[in-house]
């Protein structure tokens, strides 16, 4: 019985130590502005290298091609605010709308940051920079009761450019 | 015998409660030294900012392809600096100014009332004087062979900023005009520094000047004494006449 008693005392005695230990020893990363401000597990690059300015421009062009269309807010990244209301309202959008980019200018690299594969995945690391461009546009479509129609404008677009890295 | 019996069963006893425990631990430690491992990365890859990134040349410290990588591309924000916006959540059609409409009637209306309003409010008016100009778009000339310059109103949203451009031989070497480009400063009695020069810029004095091609560009100015940042775009363009246009497309809080 006092045996009994004692292997009890004990048995409630390690596995307090244990709760107490593991609450004691947990690792707490200590956030920073430059890490919070990248994606979790990014490395930051020492020196901005300017993204192929015509690689650029072709990519841009390309996204408007998919404006008016299905695949109009595929190209809208997780950050792009209100992109679910975005693809509600491109229904309203006339069906014969098109949309011409008239030029594209000021492409700048304004950020950039590394993205490693995941642990474990043969995927390469990936170059992510943030780039402004300047592009005019044009809409045309023809309304019922207004006739032809050209509605321009210019915007800078903030945008994420992905590139593979070579191993 | 038996004491020694009951001390073995008590420690595995401790050691199957504390298993779990250990575990945790342990995988926490992993997950920490990896973290570690991806920060101390291969400083001697040597990263520079000597050329652009495409496929062939090897002047950047990065790995480069033999051949232009495919790029993909990803719309964070769009920032309406005059007209249409084609990514407005609400109306990607009738909007101008970000002002949106119900059909194409009212938009017609709208824009042909004469308003001038930009998307990030002020009338676009300019200035001639020290009391500065509206926020919003604004576009100044200078006189022949002069500078144009430009202060943002300060006040409890907005922050006291000047612009030069312009190429004056009697002033300072840095708003000289150098090998056909304009120069774009901020005025060092002002707290702030541009952080991120213009693209293509040639330094004159760090933080303060640059000389730019006419063109477009962003650049990103800093307020040293509160951290905060504005990107501004703005074009700089020259008259055959040596007359300097300096517009401000937009001026963005980041």
């Amino acid at each position: 019985m006092k045996y009994l008693r004692l292997a009890f005392f004990l048995i409630t005695i390690f596995s307090l130590s244990t709760a107490i230990a593991a609450e004691f020893r947990a690792f707490r990363k200590i956030a920073t502005p430059a890490a919070s401000a990248r994606p979790e597990g990014a490395r930051a690059v020492e020196a901005i290298v300017p993204v192929d300015k015509q690689a650029v421009e072709a990519a841009i062009r390309e996204v408007f091609t998919s404006w008016n269309s299905p695949g109009m807010t595929g190209s809208l990244s997780g950050n792009f605010y209100d992109a679910g209301r975005l693809g509600n309202s491109a229904q309203s959008i006339p069906k014969d709308a098109r949309i011409d980019v008239l030029s594209v200018s000021g492409i700048q690299t304004i950020g950039q940051y590394i993205q490693p594969p995941e642990t474990g995945s043969n995927d390469p690391a990936m170059l992510v920079s943030e780039v402004s461009i300047t592009v005019r546009t044009q809409i045309v479509y023809n309304d019922l009761d207004q006739g032809y129609q050209r509605i321009e404008g210019t915007n800078e677009y903030i945008v994420e450019v992905s590139r593979e890295m070579s191993r | 015998m038996k004491k020694l019996l009951f001390l073995s069963l008590n420690l595995a006893l401790g050691l199957c409660l504390m298993a779990p425990a250990l575990a945790a631990e342990l995988e926490s430690v992993a997950k920490a030294a990896a973290v570690i491992t991806v920060k101390a990365g291969p400083a001697s890859r040597g990263e520079d900012d000597s050329g652009a990134l495409p496929g062939g040349g090897g002047a950047s410290g990065l790995s480069a392809s033999p051949a232009p990588a495919k790029i993909e591309i990803k719309i964070n924000q769009v920032i309406n600096q005059k007209g249409n916006n084609p990514f407005n959540p609400v109306q990607p059609v009738y909007n101008t100014d970000g002002q949106t409409f119900d059909n194409a009637e009212e938009l017609a209306q709208a824009s042909g009332s004469g308003s001038s309003s930009g998307s990030n409010g002020g009338s676009g008016s300019t200035d001639s004087g020290s009391g500065g100009v509206s926020f919003g778009p604004s576009s100044r000339t200078s006189i022949q062979n002069g500078g144009v310059e430009f202060w943002l109103k300060p006040d409890t949203n907005q922050y006291a900023l000047t612009s030069w451009s312009g190429f004056q031989p009697a002033f300072d070497n840095w708003v000289s005009f150098v090998a056909g480009r304009i120069n774009v400063q901020t005025a060092p009695a002002i707290d702030f520094r541009i952080v991120v020069q213009p693209s293509g810029a040639v330094v004159v004095n760090p933080g303060i000047s640059w000389h730019v091609a006419p063109g477009t560009h962003t650049m990103t100015i800093q307020e040293q004494s509160t951290g905060r940042q504005w990107r501004i775009n703005f074009t700089n363009a020259r008259s055959a006449d040596d007359r300097i246009t300096l517009t401000i497309h937009s001026v963005n809080r980041l």
